[in-house]
């Protein structure tokens, strides 16, 4: 399934905003079901936008099933740092904390 | 919150001749007392010695003056000149005296082009005032067609949602200045709110300020003010500014003042407790224009 966030938020920048792209994919993710995830038209995200959209998803799935269930497109270079180095940092943390 | 009133007589504040990060402790406690007490109801603050000041005076001034209003406290100006002083006249044409007295000193006041003026912003417009006033002004200073600038927009908007997760107000004062012989960009922003220690000592007790807020700026520590914030506000404002923009970075709250300097491409915290306090937190970031990249416009690939 595609999902475009521009059409579930008109910005992505809130803990709030990432909280309604959350409550969109998860449900989807939980089904075994694909998301394509579309940030189409977005040039910025804060971490407070990627904690409550993405991050939150690994207290509900570990990470190599994010990798393979969600699929990331039309990003920018400042979004896909950002993904990617709060992700880094989480599961470093849980394994640092094992 | 309601707040003292020490004195019912009128006291004259000298604002000192240079109004900047540094003269800021001393000015604030001529006016207000640790707990943020106000010294009297009615203050009159005196101009004349003033011969600089910089985007943090500016904020400061707009901070303690509002607070004051709040406080209910008379407050007065004395010794502005515009024709005779320089410093007066760029606080009039960046709009300072209309929005405390309701009326510019000069007939026709116009902040510089170098200038953002001084600006008061609530959370719920800064989304949209970071792209359509900020980033167009500082794709002006670098001379460039207007871009996104996502490394420093960025900056910005974890600056709000910090304001907005963790202060008692929603609102930050904000002024900027371009310096084109130096190839450099001021930007101030400021509220007085709680502080960054206050929170932090509830889960780190005995913290100093200085370091209480260098913890918060480490990545992963979170005050959980919210329940989502996973505590990378901070450390990313830092890693935009210092490394990605090759700037500099000051974070002061009450009694404590972190500076972040680029070494060898890796942050340099260096955090000291101040003589004096900051009630609330100010953030001033210095960046050059020489180091901003105006972002490409293709669009990337993601791969984890």
């Amino acid at each position: 399934m595609v999902i475009k966030v521009l059409d579930i938020v008109s910005q992505c920048y809130t803990n709030e905003d990432g909280q309604k792209v959350y409550d969109k994919i998860w449900p989807v993710l939980m089904r075994g079901e694909n998301v394509v995830l579309s940030f189409e038209g977005v040039d910025t995200t804060p971490s407070s936008f990627i904690n409550s959209a993405l991050i939150q998803l690994l207290g509900v799935m570990d990470f190599d099933q994010i990798k393979q269930r969600l699929k990331i497109i039309k990003t920018t270079k400042q979004i896909n740092n950002m993904i990617r180095q709060r992700f880094e940092f989480e599961i470093n943390r849980v394994k640092t904390q094992k | 919150m309601v707040f003292g009133i020490l004195s019912n007589k009128r006291i004259n504040v000298v604002i000192p001749v240079k109004l900047n990060i540094t003269t800021m402790y001393v000015f604030i406690g001529n006016v207000l007392n640790e707990r943020l007490d106000a010294k009297s109801d009615k203050i009159n603050f005196d101009f004349s010695r003033l011969e600089f000041i910089d985007p943090t005076g500016m904020t400061v001034l707009c901070n303690l003056i509002g607070f004051l209003y709040k406080s209910r406290v008379s407050v007065s100006f004395s010794g502005a000149n515009p024709m005779k002083n320089g410093a007066v006249k760029y606080l009039d044409d960046s709009g300072f005296f209309k929005k405390y007295t309701g009326k510019s000193l000069s007939e026709s006041p116009r902040a510089r082009d170098s200038t953002f003026p001084l600006t008061t912003i609530s959370h719920a417009e800064s989304y949209s005032w970071i792209n359509d006033q900020l980033i167009p002004w500082i794709s002006f200073c670098k001379g460039s067609a207007e871009s996104s600038f996502s490394s420093i927009k960025v900056c910005f908007q974890e600056i709000f949602n910090n304001i907005n997760d963790h202060s008692t107000t929603d609102i930050g004062c904000i002024c900027g200045q371009y310096f084109p012989n130096k190839h450099e960009i001021e930007i101030c922003i400021s509220d007085f709110g709680v502080g960054i220690p206050y929170n932090v000592r509830k889960f780190s007790p005995g913290l100093p300020d200085h370091l209480a807020i260098s913890k918060a700026m480490e990545e992963g520590f979170t005050t959980k003010t919210k329940q989502k914030n996973a505590g990378a506000g901070l450390d990313i404002l830092s890693r935009s500014v210092v490394l990605a923009n090759k700037g500099v970075l000051w974070v002061s709250s009450l009694k404590g003042m972190v500076t972040c300097t680029s070494d060898s491409e890796k942050i340099k915290k260096t955090a000291r407790t101040v003589n004096g306090f900051y009630p609330g937190t100010l953030i001033k970031m210095r960046i050059s224009t020489d180091f901003i990249q105006p972002d490409d416009d293709y669009i990337e690939v993601f791969e984890w």
